[in-house]
């Protein structure tokens, strides 16, 4: 169904595109409403954790190296019960985390940058790029985003440099004054948002260039947005301080505001916003790939392209219906995380053990 | 009002461009499955554009997960 192939570059870009995801924008201030001046440790937790997590993801993966999660399904539970099983992945998970991110884009330009546009103007212009994406196959993802990532990793970078000044580390002192706890609680929310949502990422497995080689550039990828991630985290915490950075919903836009160099370089933030528009578009674009292809490859067609149409629009309504305002959008987090974990830990390892149970009954089919 | 009709109107054009490509190649199922999700899609934003009350998908999963939910994070209080 799938003839293109992506490069092993690209795939790590692309890891690291949908680590910072959206994940940069507003996490920070939802790690510090529960870990407050030590969100800074949560997000460095989160991150060890979250490593663990993608080795585990590729332990699956080694073992069909030439499926995707939903042809791993159709095989080890038959195409009926797999089908099924399947579509819950698709459109409980998949559709989920691409409403989510559509509907982030949509508030953010809606209350930060364009507040006179309908805000499914913004999910329509932000979608056609998407399909055409996807339309385009894999590979137009893949060199999308090696063309793209060096833009935001230099504007990540030009934010982090030109916002050190600001800083100072006394505004997170004490350390741990709280305790352990409220750090493991605000890591357990970054370790679903990015990591746990990097589930998605089987859908694009079978179409690396090199199998074997997909743990490292996995790891490479997720490892230096993680990094990333942290460093957004610290510096908002130690420029704003715990409090405003958890009552600010955007931390990140915020510290982009800050930017001031002499008199001549100022508000450059929309600028910066490059940074998680070309974040979240690869993200949602990911993930709106594996919606297509995985809805296809669950009924059994032979291509996938003419879902994108359809499936677009029901993402429009279904990023309209997640939260009917944006602060109950924020506080859906916990159930978000058993969500997520549901397809993203339980059933990778339902399959591993079905794998193991079935072994010798597909003999050598297994490897895939 | 124009939600409708831009529903309908996305729907038919949507319909127009993939339709005759999938049925000159044979394609009967992927056309078959394509017109279920443009129906399903087109149903949904004709609904929304009415503003008929439609569940969200978080309301399901606050049922399913809501009460272990909360147990976990009441463990980390």
């Amino acid at each position: 169904m799938e003839q293109g192939r992506i490069g092993n570059l690209q795939f790590t870009v692309l890891a690291g595109l949908f680590t910072i995801g959206d994940t940069v924008l507003f996490v920070p201030a939802l790690i510090a409403s529960e870990a407050l001046k030590d969100a800074w440790l949560s997000a460095i937790l989160a991150l060890l954790v979250g490593l663990g997590i993608i080795v585990f993801y590729t332990v699956l993966q080694r073992k069909f190296p030439a499926m995707t999660l939903v042809e791993i399904l159709r095989q080890l539970l038959g195409s009926r019960v797999g089908g099924f099983v399947s579509l819950l992945y698709v459109f409980g998970f998949l559709l989920l985390i691409a409403s989510t991110l559509l509907r982030e884009v949509g508030d953010f330009m809606e209350t930060q940058i364009l507040p006179n546009t309908p805000i499914h103007v913004v999910y329509m212009l932000f979608l056609v790029i998407v399909v055409r994406a996807v339309r385009g196959g894999i590979e137009t993802i893949g060199r999308t985003a090696e063309i793209s990532a060096p833009w935001v990793m230099l504007m990540l970078m030009l934010l982090i440099l030109f916002v050190l000044p600001e800083s100072r580390i006394a505004r997170v002192e004490p350390v741990l004054y709280g305790g352990i706890k409220p750090v493991v609680r605000g890591s357990i929310i970054f370790i679903a948002v990015p990591f746990l949502e990097l589930a998605a990422m089987y859908m694009i497995f079978p179409y690396v260039e090199s199998a074997e080689r997909i743990r490292r550039n996995f790891l490479v990828g997720c490892a230096i947005g993680g990094v990333l991630l942290c460093l957004v985290t610290f510096l908002s915490l130690t420029t704003f301080g715990a409090v405003m950075t958890k009552d600010a919903i955007y931390p990140s836009y915020l510290l982009a505001k800050k930017i001031q160099l002499g008199e001549f370089l100022q508000r450059i933030e929309a600028l910066m916003a490059i940074i998680w528009l070309f974040s979240i578009y690869f993200k949602l674009t990911t993930c709106f790939y594996g919606i297509c292809l995985g809805t296809a490859q669950a009924m059994g067609l032979k291509e996938y392209k003419p879902l994108a149409f359809p499936m677009a629009m029901i993402l429009i309504v279904f990023s309209d219906l997640i939260a009917p305002n944006i602060i109950a959008f924020f506080a859906i987090n916990q159930v978000y995380v058993l969500a997520t974990g549901t397809f993203a830990i339980a059933l990778p390892l339902f399959l591993l053990l079905v794998a193991r149970f079935r072994g010798s009954a597909l003999g050598g089919k297994s490897g895939g | 009002m124009w939600g409708v009709l831009a529903s309908f109107g996305a729907g038919l054009l949507f319909a127009g461009y993939e339709l005759p490509r999938l049925l000159r190649a044979q394609r009967k199922k992927e056309a078959v499955i394509f017109l279920m999700f443009l129906a399903i899609g087109i149903t949904l934003c004709v609904l929304h554009a009415l503003a008929v009350p439609l569940p969200s998908p978080y309301q399901w999963l606050e049922v399913i997960y809501g009460p272990l939910a909360e147990r976990i994070f009441a463990m980390l209080q």
